[in-house]
């Protein structure tokens, strides 16, 4: 091979002196001996430390002959092919290799970095001359800074700006996406959307607007009737201001009473014409007396009234029924066509299908076993009709003129032509004989029936007159509910029996009004905080979404409206 | 009389930072929102702006530290509060959150916050033991000085050795070669510098101290043993300065370490915080 050793050398005062040799033969061998074609004088070289030998393709091989090795690129071998660039330390000395030039195979530079003052360099200084490249803690706070606000902020910001880029995040990388943010899961309710953050979250910046939960909630009632009380505060609320989301049912709805009390606290300063009353935390003893609403008869008029119950004192409200609890609860039970029967409060009052309320006592279903609508003895089957004086009256008309008519109506003081043997022809002034005493009949049993029986037994009658047309059943006037602005659950409330609540056993008029105020309620509900009761704020009983005529975005509700229509149709319908 | 940061100005900073904590736990103790307790609560938002603040001024240590003209406190004081409020950030923090964590960036970033937190403690735990035993260790001799009195030494091994044979001169090559303080320290530190030490008594206890015994009971020439003598006095000389160097270098790795933790995450968690931020208020 041939070989061009350049010899570079520093001399004092930094001057780089250079000395090009010429070598050919097989291996050029390296070390501190005499004799060796690249000497070394440095003692950490040994007397024979390494050769280079060529191996074939241009290619050069340097190989340690020491156990101590060589540094090639400062990594400690035995053996190495050679690169152009390389460098290789043996002791003080660094071989660099240099591109091959006029007609030489190999270039060697050597370069002695012994110090000019004699001294040999400290140990590990050959060590240090070149800085490897390092992830330090820079780059890897950059790196780290840069890959949370791409993913957590610039992918779902762009998501949100673009939709396909936010459907794509969302399918693909959701780690880049805006569920990113999610803050909590959300409430049951709302999960069917869930993926999807933009559908409460329209706008950036913005909070979620009512338009959102309106889209869904269409219909959703407000608080009170726009008509009576339009109230800025409440009409500028926005939903989430009290429903609030990602953070479990109980932030979904909350039952803070301060949320209701901001207002209710002093209602008369938000709403002077407000009829409600002014209440406290506290159902334990801030709670005002329970108000029954109940029908009453006020000079001479029919009318709807709120009344506090007060502790020891039954209200009366005009029903226009006459039923006495007492009679009817009597332990030794009642006589009945099917023998004496024993009736229970479930006997009549039985729940809804929910069990929330309680269904209502019907005549068929309640009444009738014992209170049969008879009138003739003749056809003791025979009833009038339940529910309607006029079609009473008539089918009485219709059954004694088919009785007159058709004769063999054995009662005493009866005319001869309706006492005669059926099957016997009539005349036509016998006929208009027999349907005259049908008449009178149909109206001696009607009024008997209004006056002294059967309906008069339960019904206040209205007598207008001494004409029969002109008398009917006053219309019954039971509360369905006498705490309509509540919620009470039935169903929630089996463990208690039915008088705990409804004095009825002692009750002997109708018009007892039979529920008891809030001393009952308090033996064991009280207000937040409190201990060895039930904890009860004002959710727990009220709703707040309970207007009847509009809905939470001011308008008028459908539902009431169209309830509207049908009531004013059926009433249309009775005139004529 | 040398005052730890700790106790910096009689502990100020831990009576300021015992203050906060006494005054967060109270609050969230006496707060009783109508929702679950979270960063969205008025004591949430409170906490929360409190403890980002915190994050920010915890940050800008690493700006003052470096700020050597400046005149905003003392060194030493910046530290003693980045100590006591950064651990009173991790109870602020908790509390911020209601205890509600998640799949989220939220929780990403009290994550990165309590290992930060964490890591810091690590690096006050070090600042305190390894300092002394790191003085201890150097005995008054810079480690500059110890290693040109190392490289003075292999010289002199060298020479020697070169003196007894060709073959203990290329052990002693390889000896050197060996025992230099390689770049490659800072790769992995710990178990590095225990190799470091392992091959380093490896090779001084027994290849290179066998073979001198060896030689020293093969009956040498008088001359000769007294060489290998004190080319083994030299070399016992050595392997203790070595020992210190590498003791020296593996103080300063036990102190330096966590920063690579600490540092970088809490740039990551700036980046997190900065995204909680803004995701917050970007979908109200």
């Amino acid at each position: 091979m041939r070989c061009l050793i350049r010899l570079l050398s520093y001399k004092s005062k930094g001057i780089l002196a250079q000395q090009d040799r010429e070598f050919q033969g097989e291996q050029l061998t390296i070390g501190r001996a005499t004799g060796q074609d690249l000497y070394l004088a440095d003692l950490r070289v040994a007397l024979e430390h390494a050769k280079v030998t060529a191996s074939g393709a241009g290619q050069f091989l340097i190989q340690s002959k020491v156990p101590s090795g060589i540094r090639h690129n400062e990594e400690l071998v035995q053996s190495v092919l050679l690169a152009v660039g390389d460098r290789v330390r043996i002791g003080d000395c660094q071989i660099i290799v240099a591109p091959p030039e006029a007609g030489y195979e190999l270039v060697l530079i050597v370069e002695q970095t012994r110090r000019a003052d004699g001294k040999a360099p400290s140990v590990d200084a050959g060590s240090r001359n070149k800085k490897r490249f390092r992830f330090g803690v820079r780059a890897w706070s950059w790196t780290l800074f840069l890959l949370i606000v791409g993913f957590a902020l610039v992918l779902p910001i762009s998501g949100f700006t673009l939709q396909p880029v936010g459907r794509f995040l969302r399918t693909w990388i959701p780690a880049g996406s805006d569920s990113m943010w999610d803050s909590g899961t959300l409430t049951p309710g709302h999960q069917y959307f869930g993926s999807d953050c933009n559908t409460c979250h329209r706008s950036a910046f913005t909070s979620v607007r009512n338009t959102a939960c309106l889209e869904c909630h269409q219909g959703q009632p407000h608080h009170v009737e726009l008509n009576l009380f339009n109230l800025t505060s409440l009409n500028e609320r926005r939903c989430a201001s009290c429903h609030k989301e990602h953070d479990g049912l109980q932030a979904l709805i909350p039952s803070d009473p301060d949320l209701c009390l901001d207002c209710h606290r002093h209602i008369k300063d938000i709403a002077a014409s407000s009829r409600s009353l002014d209440i406290g935390p506290d159902f334990a003893d801030e709670h005002p007396q329970f108000r029954a609403t109940l029908i009453t008869n006020i000079d001479g008029r029919d009318q709807s009234e709120r009344l506090s119950i007060n502790p020891g004192e039954t209200l009366k409200e005009r029903s226009n029924l006459f039923f006495p609890h007492h009679t009817h609860l009597d332990p030794r039970g009642q006589l009945s066509p099917k023998g004496r029967v024993r009736l229970l409060c479930a006997s009549c009052h039985v729940p809804e299908p929910g069990g929330r309320g309680m269904e209502p006592v019907r005549f068929e279903q309640h009444c009738h076993s014992c209170h049969k609508l008879t009138f003739d003895a003749q056809e003791p089957r025979r009833e009038v009709p339940h529910g309607n004086t006029r079609l009473a009256l008539d089918s009485l008309n219709v059954y004694f003129a088919n009785r007159a008519l058709k004769g063999d109506y054995q009662e005493l003081g009866t005319p001869p032509v309706v006492r005669r043997r059926p099957g016997q022809k009539l005349s036509v002034p016998e006929m208009q004989e027999a349907l005259a005493w049908a008449s009178h009949k149909a109206e001696d049993v009607g009024r008997e029936l209004l006056e002294f029986r059967a309906c008069a037994i339960c019904h206040a009658v209205q007598m207008k007159g001494p004409d029969l047309s002109n008398w009917d059943v006053a219309p019954v006037r039971i509360a369905q509910q006498w705490y309509p602005k509540a919620r009470f659950n039935h169903a929630r409330h089996k463990t208690m029996a039915c008088v705990d609540c409804h004095p009825a056993s002692r009750s002997e008029s109708s018009e007892d009004v039979l529920v008891e105020g809030i001393q009952t309620c308090r033996e064991c509900h009280a207000g937040p905080g409190a201990k060895n009761k039930l904890e009860s704020t004002c959710i727990s009983c009220h709703g707040f979404h309970i207007a009847q005529k509009y809905t939470f975005d001011g308008k008028r509700r459908v539902a009431f409206a169209e309830k509207t229509r049908t009531v004013r149709a059926d009433n249309k319908k009775d005139l004529k | 009389m040398h005052e730890s940061f700790l106790a910096y100005r009689r502990f100020q900073y831990l009576k300021l930072s015992l203050g906060l904590i006494l005054l967060s736990v109270l609050g969230y103790a006496l707060h009783d929102p109508s929702e679950p307790p979270s960063g969205s609560t008025w004591l949430g938002y409170t906490l929360g702006t409190l403890g980002g603040l915190l994050i920010l001024w915890l940050l800008w240590f690493g700006v003052r530290k470096r700020q050597y003209h400046s005149r905003l406190g003392q060194v030493s004081g910046w530290l003693s509060g980045h100590v006591y409020l950064g651990s009173a950030l991790l109870v602020i923090a908790t509390l911020h959150c209601g205890f509600q964590f998640g799949w989220n960036v939220h929780t990403l970033a009290y994550v990165l916050m309590a290992v930060v937190i964490a890591s810091g403690f690590y690096g006050v735990f070090a600042y305190l033991r390894y300092p002394t035993r790191l003085t201890q260790n150097r005995g008054g001799l810079q480690v500059e000085a110890m290693l040109s009195e190392i490289a003075d030494l292999d010289r002199q091994c060298l020479v020697i050795a070169d003196h007894i044979g060709d073959k203990v001169h290329q052990i002693m090559l390889r000896s050197i070669e060996r025992t230099s303080f390689g770049g490659s320290l800072w790769k992995n530190p710990l178990p590095g510098i225990e190799k470091g030490v392992e091959e380093l008594n490896n090779e001084l206890n027994q290849s290179t101290v066998f073979f001198m015994a060896d030689q020293l009971a093969s009956g040498q020439s008088g001359a000769r043993a007294e060489q290998v003598r004190r080319l083994l006095d030299l070399i016992t000389s050595k392997k203790a300065l070595v020992t210190r160097v590498q003791e020296d270098r593996k103080y300063h790795a036990l102190m330096k370490v966590w920063l690579y933790l600490h540092v970088p995450l809490s740039i990551a968690l700036l980046a997190a915080l900065i995204a909680h931020v803004i995701s917050v208020f970007f979908y109200w």
